[in-house]
């Protein structure tokens, strides 16, 4: 299987140099298609995307990720750092036992 | 207080109801030695989970600004030409591993035979430092993916199985005990008019003998 990598310029070109093959992707639009893509492809195992665009396709990201299904959609963050909006997975851990971990 | 359950107030129903308590309080334990356990799991992993996240934080920015500076150092056009005849293979596998009956991926990365390659000349060293950084950084991004899914596999069904503990604890057994001490008591209620029944027509009879 795959890796796949949706992000802006300069990440996907830094990981096709590793071996994945990503698409460039700036407006929601974009994001959405190539999400979907990526995602009906049963070759990839694991899907990147960057934060700031997974930020434009949240919804999608959430449904795939409650259906457990595959690929993994991993974010991850921009060539910028790690943004501010991530939802911290510190609040799934609470919802679901109570207590931070 | 948990209301009782409707049913008629009869022994079969009794014993029945009894039986069904007995399975209910067993299954209680079970479910909970089960959450006890897969919260053990889930803090080790959420504990691994975290530190990964924190590397891959600081880390991938790191990398990315590694081919930045190879961009900028030599000319974007040479970068991306090297780029373009390079072809590496790469592919993950993926297989399942069971924590606590809940199946979690696990990933694994095999890097194939570089193709081709690109001018040592005209790139930077930049550029082959950014291309080794991201090597050596991608399974660490791997076991990430790996880790992140299990913790949300895992919350789900903690959620579950937390929530099936509390409606057995809270709603089921209690139900059930008090249906059965209604029942019990109804029955008792029942012999003891029927004795006393018994006795007034024994004494009916004796009065009308005399």
């Amino acid at each position: 299987m795959n890796i796949f990598v949706i992000g802006d310029n300069d990440t996907v070109l830094g990981f096709r140099l590793a071996g994945v093959r990503g698409s460039v992707v700036g407006e929601k639009d974009d994001a959405a298609l190539a999400l979907e893509n990526a995602l009906r492809d049963a070759s990839n195992g694991l899907v990147l995307v960057t934060e700031s665009i997974a930020h434009m396709v949240r919804e999608r990201v959430d449904m795939h990720r409650a259906s457990a299904g595959m690929p993994i959609v991993l974010e991850i963050p921009g060539a910028s750092g790690p943004s501010a909006s991530r939802v911290p997975i510190g609040d799934i851990v609470r919802k679901a036992v109570g207590v931070s971990v | 207080m948990a209301n009782r359950l409707p049913v008629n107030p009869t022994r079969m129903e009794m014993l029945r109801l009894r039986k069904r308590l007995q399975v209910a309080v067993r299954g209680h334990k079970l479910l909970k030695d089960k959450l006890d356990g897969l919260m053990k799991e889930f803090m080790l992993i959420a504990r691994e989970y975290r530190k990964y996240r924190l590397e891959v934080d600081a880390e991938l920015p790191r990398v990315m600004k590694l081919f930045v500076l190879a961009e900028v150092t030599s000319s974007r056009l040479v970068t991306e030409d090297a780029l373009e005849s390079t072809r590496q293979e790469l592919t993950i596998t993926r297989s399942m591993r069971r924590v606590m009956s809940v199946s979690v991926p696990h990933l694994d990365i095999a890097f194939g035979e570089v193709q081709g390659g690109y001018s040592m000349v005209h790139t930077s060293i930049e550029l082959d430092q950014a291309i080794s950084g991201l090597r050596e950084f991608l399974p660490k991004l791997l076991k990430m993916a790996e880790l992140e899914e299990a913790v949300r596999l895992l919350c789900g069904e903690i959620e579950k199985t937390r929530r099936r503990v509390n409606a057995l604890e809270h709603s089921f057994i209690p139900r059930m005990r008090e249906t059965v001490k209604y029942i019990k008591n109804k029955l008792d209620e029942m012999e003891r008019s029927n004795t006393s029944r018994l006795m007034k027509i024994k004494d009916q009879r004796l009065a009308q003998e005399a």
